[in-house]
Parts: structure tokens; C-alpha cells; sequence
């Protein structure tokens, strides 16, 4: 057993590490944070049809690490590198992203309002959110020194997105301001948007609360796409109720579109703030017109076991023709330690071609 | 065995004249328990003079380089702790950690420090962690370190006493975490 460990910063304290005119690493990485996670996913799937690396089993492997640090009073600089990996066991080729830097940026912030300037994650309800987030380079400026209200205008170039709405796949700019506040028991947030070339403009409204256990939230979007695009007026409407007692919750909501145009997700699929159920019906869905998606789930927890369990019910039309699609699902995850996670889930996709999925995950987080 | 790993930091203040020496150590399992016993009694007797720190969950989660650094004096700050509270968190959580602006928001005080902990790294890791606040909270926590965390989680469990001026401001006399106990 050991009887004793200098800490690094026992040995920096020495000067060992120091030189007479550099700055002392102490004194470099004094107050700078690494938080990140690892993880690894293993896919098996019946039918290619609609996996997007296009193969029965893959594994893949994801990493994010993210440093930050303060550079001088309220202001901090932060620097996020990831990878993203798909090994495809039929043929052992890779695709993916390799490691690059996600996001690269400073923020100063008071007690009134933020100034963030840089790469950064988009972060808006219509943007993708998971893992390898949708960035732009740009600026946000958030205020906060009105009570119960969060005001933000963010302007961004070479914005991701993660549909093929046109032919072209340039990056394009984002603008989005931002109304967040709540009313006695009830949140409401209003975002409107403009993508140069996409959307003319785009409108988000929410609003959400919860009454003894019961939880509820309603949306409302709409846009004006690009004319050479679509000349008719897209729009999204869902509700979602939900209850929740101890380790036990449940929800159901309703989602549709209308008719004329269903596009107002530039996250093409899951991974944003819209209402959606299921796991792998909601890719279908996503932007098409006349969906109607009805879904149900529940979930509770067993001390570091959870499961889950859902269905969705889904329908919308393309190319004139009206398609089924339905969900169900199970999951199970096991909380090892509170870094170290694992999960698994199957779930079985309706379709002109049934899709069954299962998918084991492991992460770390540190 | 034990499986929390516990880094003690002895500060053996040698009063000869101004000079001051420090010394750190950092020890795991049983034989952390045993030492960790032994200088609170020697503490306690006048003999030496020394401050005892357990490392805590949140620092093996947040962050390596926090926590590779983190020397005695700068563990969990209830003093740092209420300053970035009422930079960050108060306007919408309230003076006292028992209000909530927004209607879904859980009210801070009632909280486990676990609970606090992870709800604020979860919302600093990750723009889709949360529910309709997660925007709110991300923008609030993004630039946070573990040790700021751990200050003011801190100050929220204690902010009560914090408000009656129970807490004494000097950590090296009072011990007042559950994770930092300090001795002298």
C-alpha cells in the first residue's frame, strides 16, 4: 500500500515544474476544468433499411472533452474537442467524424447579462443538442436583469445542420432572439429564427408547468421557407402531459403537422426541443407534412436500475401516399457508479420494412 | 474495504519565526481511515496542527485538473460559494434557495447535495439536459468549475446558517461540509 502521493500540486509548489521567465503550470492551469465523457455503442439491427451507417452491426465510439478557464475577471475561455467513430462490422470500415474541435470559445458574464463570442453549440430548441451539437461561429448575448425573464439575440455563420432539405450542403447563417419568462405557474418561451437560403423566418412558442405531479407542455411553431424552396407556410403543433410520483412517471402527447409543410426542425430527427415519443420513429417523422404521432411511455427507477417502456403510433404523408409507421420499445440502465453508466435498449420499428433495433451502451463521464 | 478514497492534506504550521512550511499527502482506503483517526486525535490533543479533506465524488467527476490542484485552502468556499449564488442563481432561485421564477424548477433548498451537484454538472455537460429551463440553466453553469460547484453547493446547504451568521467564515476553525471536515 502506498503510505504517501505528492499531489501535483505538492510538486509544483517546489518550483519543480517551473522555469525562471515562463509561467509557472501551477499558476497556468490554476482553476481549469476538464469534464468530458467516453462511450461505446453497439448496434444490431434486422434491416439496413433505416440505419444511417447503412449496416446491420456497428460499433461506435464517442469521446468529448471539454477545458475551461478563467482568463481574467468574468471572463472565461473554453476549448471542446470530440470524436465520433462508427466501426461497421460487415466490411470493418470506419466513418464518422475524427477528432476535431467542437467548439472554441470566450464568455464574459455579469450579473445582468453574458457576452459569448466563438465557435459554439447552437443550443436552440430547433438545433440539434446531443452529442456532437450543432455549432456555428458567432456570437450570443443573454440578458437576465429582468426578474423571471431571459432575453437572448445570437447571430451565427456556417451554422450546422443536420437535414438534406436542398441539394446544397453549405453551411449557412443562423439568427435567432429569444423571450424566456414564466407567469406564476406557467414557462413561456418565444424564438424566432432566420437561416440565409432556408427560412425566411421561423417562429417557437412553448409553454410548460406543473401542477402536484403533473407535468404539461404545448407547442407551437411556424415558418416561411426560402421561396425557391416551398412557397407554403410549414407548421408544427404538439401537447405532452406526464405524471410523476417517487421513482415512477409516465407521459402521452400528440404531435402534428400541417398538411402543407411540415419543415421547421433544422435538426432533421431527434435531439431537439420539439415533443416526440419513441426512439427511432421520430427520424421518420421529422419535417415530413401531415404527420399526426401519437405516443405513450413510462418509466420508473429501482435504486441504480431503471427500465422503460413506450409506443408510438405515427402517420404522414409523402409523395401524395399516406405511411404507417409505429414504435414500441423497451430499455433498461444500470447505474454502476455515478461516472460510469450502461443501458440497453430494443425496439421495433412498423414500417413498409420492419426495422428492429438493439442498441448496448456504456459510458463514462468525467 | 473502503472504497472511498480520502486526501488527507497536512498543513503542519512550524511557527519559527515567518517561515511556514506545507505539506500535502493524499492516501486511499483503510489505511486513509486509520490516518485520518490518528491526526484528528493528535488535532484534538494540541499537538499539531492540521486540516483533513476528503476528496470528494465531485471532484473525481469534475474535474481532473480541479482536483489534481486542489490544496487546502482551495476546497469548497462557502464565502466563494455565495458570491457566484448571487451571481448566478439567486435572481431566479432567491435569497434564501427557496424560491423558484420558473414554474418547473425544482426549489434549491430541498435538494440532496448529490442532487445539486449532479443537476449542475448535467446542465453544464450537456445544452439537451433539462427540461423547459435547460436553456436558462445551461447559459448560468456553463463556465462553472468542479471547485465552484462544490463552493456553492456548499453555501446552499448552508445558507441558512450563512444568513444568521452562524457560519464562521474561517474554514481552518469550523468544520461545516459534509464532504471538507476540518481540523485544527
Amino acid at each position: 500500500m502506498k503510505l504517501a502521493k505528492l499531489s501535483l500540486a505538492a510538486i509544483m509548489a517546489v518550483g519543480a515544474l517551473s522555469t525562471v521567465n515562463a509561467t509557472p503550470l501551477e499558476d497556468a492551469i490554476k482553476g481549469v476544468d476538464l469534464s468530458g465523457f467516453t462511450r461505446y455503442r453497439y448496434y444490431n439491427r434486422d434491416s439496413v433499411a433505416h440505419d444511417l451507417a447503412n449496416d446491420n452491426e456497428r460499433h461506435r465510439f464517442s469521446a468529448s472533452a471539454t477545458l475551461t478557464s478563467p482568463v481574467a475577471e468574468n471572463l472565461v475561455a473554453s476549448i471542446t474537442a470530440d470524436i465520433d467513430l462508427n466501426n461497421l462490422a460487415a466490411d470493418g470500415a470506419e466513418a464518422g467524424q475524427d477528432l476535431r474541435v467542437q467548439q472554441l470559445w470566450f464568455k464574459y458574464s455579469n450579473e445582468n447579462y453574458s457576452f459569448k463570442l466563438g465557435k459554439q453549440a447552437l443550443n436552440t430548441p430547433v438545433t440539434y443538442n446531443y452529442f456532437s451539437v450543432a455549432t456555428g461561429n458567432g456570437a450570443r448575448f443573454m440578458y437576465t436583469g429582468v426578474k423571471n425573464f431571459t432575453f437572448a439575440a445570437a447571430a451565427f455563420v456556417d451554422s450546422d445542420r443536420n437535414f438534406a432539405l436542398t441539394a446544397a450542403q453549405n453551411a449557412e447563417n443562423l439568427y435567432a432572439v429569444a423571450a424566456i419568462g414564466s407567469f406564476g405557474s406557467v414557462n413561456a418561451q418565444l424564438w424566432a429564427f432566420k437561416m440565409t437560403n432556408i427560412i425566411d423566418d421561423e417562429e417557437f412558442l412553448q409553454v410548460d408547468g406543473k401542477v402536484a405531479g403533473f407535468s404539461y407542455k404545448a407547442q407551437y411553431v411556424r415558418a416561411n421557407l426560402d421561396s425557391a424552396i416551398s412557397t407554403e407556410t410549414q407548421s408544427f403543433y404538439g401537447v405532452q402531459l406526464g405524471y410523476k410520483m417517487d421513482s415512477f412517471g409516465i407521459k402521452g402527447g400528440y404531435t402534428g403537422t400541417s398538411s402543407k409543410g411540415g419543415f421547421v426542425s433544422l435538426a432533421g430527427g431527434d435531439g431537439s426541443g420539439f415533443i416526440s415519443g419513441g426512439i427511432n420513429s421520430v427520424y421518420e417523422i421529422s419535417n415530413q407534412a401531415d404527420v399526426s404521432s401519437l405516443f405513450v411511455s413510462v418509466g420508473a427507477s429501482f435504486g441504480k436500475v431503471s427500465v422503460g417502456a413506450g409506443y408510438v403510433d405515427d402517420s404522414y404523408t409523402a409523395g401524395g401516399l399516406n405511411v404507417d409507421v409505429s414504435e414500441a420499445y423497451a430499455k433498461v440502465g444500470y447505474k454502476y457508479s455515478k461516472n460510469f453508466n450502461t443501458s440497453v435498449y430494443y425496439s421495433s420499428l412498423g414500417q413498409d420494412v420492419d426495422s428492429n433495433e438493439f442498441r448496448f451502451e456504456a459510458k463514462y463521464s468525467f | 474495504m473502503f472504497k472511498i478514497v480520502i486526501s488527507i492534506c497536512l498543513l503542519v504550521s512550524i511557527s519559527f519565526a515567518a517561515e511556514e512550511s506545507t505539506y500535502v499527502f493524499e492516501a486511499k482506503g483503510k489505511f486513509a481511515e486509520e490516518l485520518k483517526t490518528l491526526l484528528e486525535k493528535y488535532s484534538k490533543d494540541g499537538h499539531i496542527d492540521v486540516k483533513v479533506l476528503k476528496l470528494s465524488d465531485s471532484k473525481k467527476n469534475g474535474g481532473i485538473m480541479s482536483a489534481l490542484l486542489a490544496s487546502g485552502n482551495d476546497n469548497a468556499d462557502i464565502d466563494r460559494g455565495q458570491k457566484i449564488y448571487n451571481s448566478n442563481c439567486f435572481k431566479c432561485h432567491g435569497i434564501n434557495a427557496k424560491e423558484s421564477s420558473y414554474a418547473n424548477a425544482r426549489v434549491l433548498s430541498t435538494l440532496s447535495k448529490e442532487e445539486l451537484i449532479n443537476q449542475i454538472e448535467n446542465y453544464k455537460m450537456s445544452p439537451s439536459y433539462g427540461g423547459s429551463t435547460k436553456f436558462v440553466m445551461n447559459n448560468a453553469v456553463e463556465t462553472v468549475n468542479s471547485r465552484d460547484i462544490e463552493s456553492v453547493v456548499e453555501y446552499i446547504l448552508n445558507i441558512d446558517k450563512k444568513s444568521t451568521k452562524q457560519i464562521n467564515k474561517s474554514t481552518n476553525t469550523k468544520p461545516n461540509t459534509a464532504s471538507t471536515s476540518y481540523l485544527k
